[in-house]
């Protein structure tokens, strides 16, 4: 007997909505040695929790910019079932933070726009920021990007983390960039404990419906408590 | 101008496993000579947003269809005005009821009334109202959410006002309306062309013949295992159907009647809608195989062909003591 009045053909095949994150990492060459063989670490942790999430899988779409000695895009936004393998990093060169910002927010704006042109909807994007030192690059390029993330930030278009790495992170530059929350400083190099929670959090807003205030679990992320 | 509603919602994968309780609430009255549906989808994180949903759905219906023929003379600002000050009086009273804040009770509202051969829509927040006219599924009124897909504008929002949409007219050649939750907005509105599933034209047709228990039963199961798999929100749908006379499926013309059943319209098709009409008439009560077969004077095999026709087309009913009869409402010629 004919179950159901419809076959699954019969119903539209929409894209599942986009959490757009990126991450934005300092691989200046004071990152050398155990910070940035943690970092590796934790970024692949990162993706392989990403990965083993079936919401979080199809609806995390996510993009990757460096800063040592120049910005470089080290992967663009895709959902990791097209894109499954960290990128693998070098610590080398300056920390031109403001150009990297600016990189990543422009692809962000890229992003959205395809979104929009495909009908795929989206959530509030995510930048993570992680420096352990300070900039260095062009100050028109520092004061512009933080220009642009407090504005996107302030009319609720952008979340951002700001973390600091050791002693030497210039907390004060990652403040300017986080008019809403205090920048987090990184216990030790405990990357991996970041991007573990990340991954969770980004899983949990996925399956957020409209009028959800997604509750983060602040444990041990003090100061961030809901987006 | 007879109207028949058929509304179903299901508890979403999400709220399943988190054990919140279906936010999605449906409600239609016939009161007064008028049709009215309504459906609402309750806030996310709104604790009693359910209750919310529950309310303005039963009030608006009734205040529709007391007031129909006042409002569709009104001012369309001023209706908004007085529909979302209903909306905070009944919010209100439930807030002292449940001792909550108004905020708690947060909710979209999609609804439309229909009375002597006109019609008023209206929408608050996401999710989708369609019509069919001439047998093509259209949009009333699109999804307002914000940029983000969590966000949206509710019947508590200081907002609500400056995105109402409010559509008054005549019905002339619409025979069916189709509201629904953004969660069953996954399944039939293409995000990408702004466009509503021609499937529901079928559903609407489904539900302006069938027996509504059938219907409604049926709906209830399609979503259980199709459209809530496709998203972890519940959702929700209201089909307000005009049926086709006092004889339903046998009021159709012939050629509706063939692609009720999934029939070319042919010459020879439409033949062979005497076999179907005078099978629908004996199956109007449960028989047997045999019983069927015997008062039809009917081979086997052509038997089989009718009673797989009529099972594709979802007009029949299979008991598991291997009785039959028609899902459409009774009909006597």
């Amino acid at each position: 007997m004919n179950r159901n009045l419809l076959c699954i053909e019969d119903l539209e095949n929409n894209p599942s909505s986009r959490v757009p994150v990126c991450l934005v990492l300092d691989t200046s060459g004071s990152m050398e040695g155990d910070p940035i063989n943690e970092l590796n670490e934790g970024v692949r942790l990162f993706y392989d929790a990403v990965r083993s999430d079936e919401t979080a899988l199809y609806a995390a779409e996510i993009s990757v910019v460096t800063f040592g000695g120049f910005a470089s895009r080290q992967a663009d936004f895709s959902t990791l079932e097209h894109q499954p393998e960290a990128p693998q990093f070098y610590a080398n060169g300056g920390t031109p933070m403001g150009e990297a910002m600016n990189m990543a927010l422009d692809m962000l704006e890229k992003r959205k726009n395809e979104y929009k042109v495909s009908g795929v909807d989206y959530y509030q994007p995510w930048i993570v920021l992680m420096t352990d030192g300070m900039p260095n690059g062009s100050q028109a390029e520092l004061s512009r990007s933080i220009q642009r993330t407090c504005d996107m930030i302030n009319e609720r278009k952008l979340t951002i983390f700001p973390i600091g790495i050791g002693e030497d992170a210039d907390m004060d530059v990652l403040a300017r960039f986080s008019p809403k929350r205090s920048p987090l400083k990184l216990q030790g190099l405990n990357f991996k404990e970041f991007f573990a929670w990340l991954s969770k959090s980004v899983s949990k807003v996925s399956q957020s419906t409209p009028g959800d205030k997604v509750q983060l679990d602040a444990d041990g992320i003090k100061g961030w408590a809901e987006l | 101008m007879n109207w028949v509603t058929i509304q179903c919602a299901v508890q979403g994968r999400g709220h399943l496993s988190s054990g919140t309780p279906c936010q999605d609430k449906t409600f239609s009255i016939v009161k007064e000579a008028c049709s009215a549906c309504a459906l609402a989808d309750g806030a996310g994180s709104a604790s009693l947003s359910h209750y919310g949903a529950e309310a303005v759905t039963q009030a608006i219906c009734n205040y529709m269809a007391e007031n129909f023929d006042l409002i569709i003379n009104e001012e369309g600002a001023a209706v908004k005005r007085s529909i979302l000050a209903f909306i905070a009086d009944r919010l209100e009273t439930l807030c002292n009821e449940k001792e909550c804040a108004i905020k708690d009770l947060a909710s979209t509202l999609l609804f439309v009334a229909e009375k002597g051969g006109k019609f008023i829509i209206c929408h608050i927040g996401d999710g989708v109202i369609g019509y069919v006219k001439e047998g093509k599924v259209l949009v009333a009124s699109h999804p307002e959410n914000g940029e983000f897909a969590n966000t949206t504008v509710f019947t508590t929002s200081s907002n609500a006002i400056a995105s109402m949409r409010l559509i008054k007219g005549n019905l002339n050649q619409i025979s069916g309306f189709i509201l629904m939750s953004d969660g069953t907005e996954t399944s039939f509105y293409n995000k990408r062309n702004k466009a509503l599933s021609p499937s529901l034209a079928h559903l609407t047709r489904l539900a302006s013949v069938c027996n509504p228990d059938y219907m409604s039963q049926k709906l209830n199961r399609t979503f259980e295992d199709l459209v809530k798999q496709q998203t972890s929100d519940d959702c929700s749908i209201v089909l307000m159907s005009r049926s086709p006379g006092s004889r339903g499926y046998m009021d159709f013309s012939e050629k509706d009647k063939c692609e009720f059943l999934g029939l070319a319209n042919t010459r020879a098709s439409r033949k062979r809608l005497r076999s179907f009409d005078s099978a629908l008439m004996a199956l109007q009560s449960w028989g047997t195989y045999r019983a069927i077969k015997h008062r039809l004077h009917l081979r086997g095999k052509k038997l089989d062909r009718i009673l797989k026709r009529l099972d594709n087309a979802n007009i029949l009913e299979t008991r598991e003591d291997g009785r039959y009869k028609s899902a459409l409402r009774a009909f006597f010629v």
